[in-house]
């Protein structure tokens, strides 16, 4: 029974990130998702943990010359609809925050990309139980 | 089969030493970004005799100005990385 | 599930140890079969006496004290890591059984999912 619906979920990958906007980690993540789109698998869940949740973030203005790495990945999450979600408890301690948590915790912000939502650990345990491989890229 | 991906350089941080002795003959070892220096100096020498299969990402290298013996890792792109992390029972991160 | 989490990090470099430990909790508390396996300066997370009184700082401790309440009874730690630090199980705050290679080769092989923190 479980072959069957692993056999039905194979061409899913869950991808966890934990480095910030900066590390090389986060932007080799960028080009390993665009290489398994093109591959046409799916990706179930893009979760970001630790530093990472600074990917969710609208806020970071890069030079021209540099890779907005944070903002790639948001184009990318709209771009294929991809399910992301930042880590709730991660995210408020880093500030990246919604206009719900803005207003439950007093804080004139509202820097939380809107197709990322905030969640918790939940969420990575359900994607990683319906995903065929899950990898993790950190710092 | 199990593949290691290594992102820190062995100078600097201890996981390749670690993953190299948790990797087993059968797994797949594939360098990505700083882990790439892992291609050089006494490094290079552990990797040759380690008998797993050995990888790293080709434009990491080229960032870096590394130019490795040809034989030391196969290169690959994001395409064979990607094929790769899906034929392997678990994808572990040493960083 | 079987989950085997290997963790990795000494206890106060950042936030993240406490983060992959509430990692392995969540699951638990989900009801995954969570495994530990403690390898490098994970290890250090285990020391007994860690006084974090005179700083404001999360003593990894009250984690690790979920541990057993969660019911996660499969705890290892690498045997060639400890014994490098200059310790033995019996420093340690909790029961963790010393593995060689082989048997975490074969944890790594016999897990479901493995998450490395």
């Amino acid at each position: 029974m479980r072959g069957f619906f692993l056999s039905m979920t194979k061409q899913s990958i869950a991808i966890m990130l934990l480095g910030n906007a900066q590390a090389n980690s986060s932007r080799t993540a960028l080009h390993y998702a665009r290489a398994a789109l093109q591959q046409n698998y799916t990706i179930n869940c893009v979760f970001l943990y630790h530093d990472a949740v600074q990917l969710a973030s609208t806020y970071p203005i890069c030079p021209q010359d540099e890779q907005n790495i944070a903002a790639e990945w948001q184009a990318l999450i709209v771009q294929h609809q991809l399910p992301a979600v930042a880590c709730i408890a991660s995210a408020l301690k880093r500030g990246v925050i919604n206009s719900t948590e803005a207003k439950r915790h007093g804080k004139d912000a509202n820097n939380l990309h809107p197709a990322i939502e905030l969640a918790g650990l939940g969420t990575w345990l359900e994607a990683l139980t319906e995903c065929h491989q899950h990898i993790v890229f950190a710092e | 089969m199990q593949l290691h991906i290594i992102n820190q350089s062995p100078y600097q941080k201890s996981v390749f030493s670690q993953a190299i002795k948790v990797a087993a003959a059968q797994d797949a070892i594939l360098l990505v970004d700083d882990g790439v220096y892992a291609l050089t100096g006494d490094y290079l020498q552990q990797i040759k005799q380690h008998p797993a299969q050995w990888l790293a990402i080709n434009e990491h290298l080229a960032l870096r100005g590394l130019k490795p013996e040809p034989g030391a890792a196969k290169l690959i792109d994001f395409d064979a990385f990607v094929s790769l992390s899906m034929k392997a029972q678990h994808c572990l991160s040493w960083y | 599930m079987n989950c085997l989490f290997i963790l990795r990090q000494s206890p106060y470099h950042g936030s993240l140890a406490r983060e992959a430990l509430d990692m392995a909790l969540a699951f638990a508390a989900f009801d995954e079969n969570v495994q530990l396996l403690f390898l490098d300066d994970g290890i250090f997370q285990l020391l007994k006496d860690q006084d974090s009184s005179a700083l404001v700082i999360k003593n990894i401790a009250k984690s690790l004290a979920a541990v057993e309440i969660y019911d996660i009874n499969e705890i290892y730690v690498a045997e060639e890591c400890l014994k490098r630090r200059g310790l033995r199980t019996d420093d340690l705050s909790i029961a963790a059984q010393a593995v060689d290679t082989r048997i975490i080769q074969a944890l790594i092989a016999d897990a479901d999912k493995v998450v490395n923190l």
